[in-house]
């Protein structure tokens, strides 16, 4: 006969067991529809808007293996990474590899360094290291796409991608458009513009177009090609002729802006708060672009043509758009009545038209042009909304509406800085190290002699 | 609820009589604030490009939780352990009072010494802020964080406690087991593969780790809160088991 002590035993077994299933049921729920509140700055463990806007193109099964070593730093930021991706799309599966454990599927995928990461899909495969939102997303698109081909015209002084001049180079856009897996080639137009070409940028030239330049990109434009051009004031008649019959009007003017300029800052050098919302391109950004020395560009629309025209971002009402050229010498910033045009003045607009000799019925033209090419290079593109803006605008070009969203805040070298000094060190070492405990053993102490004589 | 009140300021005052909490508060506090001054050190010489938030908290504040889990033991291994020893527990459980309020008197007391002692740690970031203001958000999650891991280490020392009456083996075995569950997944070369995702999920340190970035994801909240319900229930049952097993 069972006795009762062990039926209590029992009993209190099966409950124990019976919670013990409850709670890990309960934590399990939770790991699956977990709710995030992401208190970093910048909401740096959060998946950006971007992030999620690629992850819902994912319509195929994608595998992902990240080849580690234990005790990696990275090693956390990684796997919570892909638990993030894995959970918005549930066609992501990952495997988290330890090299040193794995040597032989590190090796099956010619993997040698620790912390590379493979992005499998269909056959297709992209790898990338030092983990990163940005990264992963660039190879994500690279497995499900094919790479769109992005041409940059050179040989008129344009900024250059491969110069990463911290001020001068653009080097930086180049990064930015190739992680959204975009195929970037320099273009010297010679002849026509290339067949294969989905998106022609011309950054900022400094010289004018040859006629047969702007002759062949017309002729481009005219079959629906898609033109994003960046143009200082001043600069390229021929180029801006042409824009000028599709319908942007750049003004041979400089845009002035005092109320919003950069602390401190020259005041061409201007915040355009005012952001058209409406447009795919500029409504997701959360930062208003700067542009540094721009001029006024005027969309016009024709029913006629089919020419549809959107301003994008204007300058504040206090601004005016001034036709000295000389005003960046004298640094004389003063509204000339009669001379000086009222703001606010529009600086960048997009323009779609009806291809007229598109031979394909639907066929679009589409241009984005802006009125600064300042705003793109190594100095500008990190600053406030550029980035965004500029690869927005290039998405839109090649007809990746779906793409365009915050990207995650880059992680800068020198941001959050600490700069203490020796005494303040000191100091610190006082209150922290000295002081605080040595309360404490003083109170204890106290307390200890308090009941010695109460007994 | 007035018995209840009662005996939590007996439990309260029952601590902060002890020398001991002070002892082990001043030590805590000695070494931390050590970790801090030579974080910091480490961090202004060799930090630059890194940022206040990932490399100064996050690395302080993994320190500091090591410190915790060597005091934990030496402050839960009285609650039950000192009063059997001393034979009060009898006079405790003939009070009016329900095994939960008893319990919970108990665990919020313990609470308190820890929220005096590692709140007390909220001087680093004071200091900083006082040279050089940042944002403090992480903090927030840091210090929630630390409040559950607390939480949960302090009641599986009051379960470890409620088994028996020798003070020395309830902090003994507190301290085996929170260091178990803090390293479980240290060394993942010694877990097969296929067991790596599972022995995480039971490892104190994989949940801590995302507050100390500043994250506070509810999947981690509700493992700490039931390790604290789990225990909670093995205490109480504990006691409970006296009265049948013929010890009350």
């Amino acid at each position: 006969m069972i006795s009762r002590s062990w039926i209590k035993w029992g009993q209190l077994a099966a409950a124990t067991l019976g919670l013990l299933w409850l709670l890990m049921a309960l934590v399990t729920e939770t790991y699956i529809y977990n709710v995030r509140w992401d208190l970093s700055a910048g909401d740096r463990f959060t998946l950006s808007d971007h992030a999620r806007q690629v992850l819902a193109k994912i319509k195929k099964p994608v595998k992902i293996r990240a080849f580690i070593r234990t005790e990696d730093a990275r090693n956390p930021f990684l796997k919570d990474l892909l638990w993030q991706v894995s959970r918005v799309n549930p066609l992501i599966d990952y495997d988290v590899v330890d090299v040193n454990r794995n040597p032989a599927m590190a090796a099956q995928y010619g993997v040698s360094s620790y912390g590379s990461t493979v992005v499998e899909s269909a056959g297709k495969r992209a790898d990338f290291s030092n983990p990163s939102e940005s990264l992963l997303m660039s190879a994500l698109l690279k497995v499900m796409q094919e790479p769109k081909r992005i041409f940059v015209l050179s040989g008129h002084g344009e900024c250059d991608l491969d110069n990463t001049d911290r001020h001068e180079g653009c080097s930086v856009m180049r990064d930015a458009l190739q992680l959204e897996s975009f195929d970037v080639e320099k273009l010297t137009l010679v002849g026509d513009v290339p067949a294969n070409a989905d998106v022609v940028v011309i950054p900022g030239p400094q010289s004018d177009l040859l006629e047969s330049e702007t002759a062949a990109l017309g002729r481009w434009l005219d079959k629906g090609g898609k033109l994003f051009v960046m143009i200082d004031p001043f600069r390229a008649p021929r180029l801006v002729a042409l824009l000028g019959s599709h319908g942007i009007e750049v003004g041979a003017n400089i845009v002035i802006d005092l109320e919003n300029r950069m602390a401190g800052g020259e005041p061409w050098s201007t915040v355009l708060s005012d952001v058209n919302h409406q447009h795919l391109i500029s409504s997701t950004l959360k930062a208003p672009p700067l542009f540094s020395l721009a001029a006024a560009v005027v969309a016009r629309d024709n029913v006629e043509a089919g020419r549809e025209a959107t301003t994008l971002l204007r300058t504040g009402p206090h601004s005016w758009a001034t036709f000295d050229p000389k005003i960046v010498e004298t640094g004389d910033a003063h509204f000339v009545a009669g001379r000086d045009v009222n703001g606010p003045i529009p600086v960048a607009a997009v323009v779609v038209e009806r291809a007229p000799k598109a031979s394909q019925q639907g066929v679009q033209t589409r241009l984005v042009v802006f009125g600064d090419s300042d705003f793109a290079t190594n100095r500008f593109l990190d600053y406030l909304g550029n980035k965004d803006l500029l690869v927005n605008s290039v998405n839109w070009l090649a007809r990746e509406d779906d793409l365009m969203g915050n990207r995650p805040e880059q992680k800068t070298p020198g941001k959050n800085q600490l700069f203490i000094s020796q005494s303040d060190a000191d100091s610190v070492f006082g209150a922290a190290v000295l002081w605080e405990p040595g309360i404490f053993l003083l109170v204890g102490i106290a307390v200890f002699v308090r009941r010695r004589l109460a007994t | 609820m007035r018995s209840f009140v009662a005996l939590l300021v007996k439990e309260l005052q029952g601590f902060f009589m002890l020398p001991l909490v002070y002892f082990v508060g001043a030590v805590f506090l000695a070494l931390s604030g050590y970790y801090f001054y030579t974080n910091l050190n480490a961090f202004i010489t060799f930090g630059f490009g890194e940022s206040i938030v990932e490399h100064l908290w996050q690395r302080l504040y993994a320190d500091i939780v090591r410190v915790i889990i060597t005091v934990i033991p030496l402050i839960t291994m009285r609650v039950y352990a000192e009063e059997k020893h001393l034979g009060t527990i009898e006079l405790l459980y003939t009070a009016p009072l329900r095994d939960f309020q008893i319990l919970a008197a108990k665990f919020l007391a313990c609470m308190a010494v820890f929220i005096v002692i590692v709140g007390s740690t909220a001087l680093y970031p004071y200091l900083i802020w006082r040279v050089q203001h940042f944002d403090l958000s992480q903090l927030v999650a840091i210090y929630l964080g630390l409040l559950l891991l607390i939480a949960s280490m302090v009641s599986i020392g009051i379960w470890l406690s409620s088994m028996t009456e020798t003070q020395l083996i309830a902090a003994m075995f507190t301290y085996g087991v929170i260091l178990l569950l803090w390293n479980l997944s240290w060394n993942e070369a010694a877990v097969p593969g296929d067991w790596l995702g599972f022995v995480s999920q039971l490892c104190a340190y994989d949940h801590f780790e995302p507050f100390s970035r500043g994250v506070v994801d509810l999947k981690d909240v509700s493992y700490y809160v039931a390790i604290v319900v789990m225990s909670g229930w093995l205490t109480m049952r504990s006691m409970e088991s006296r009265q049948w097993r013929g010890r009350r």
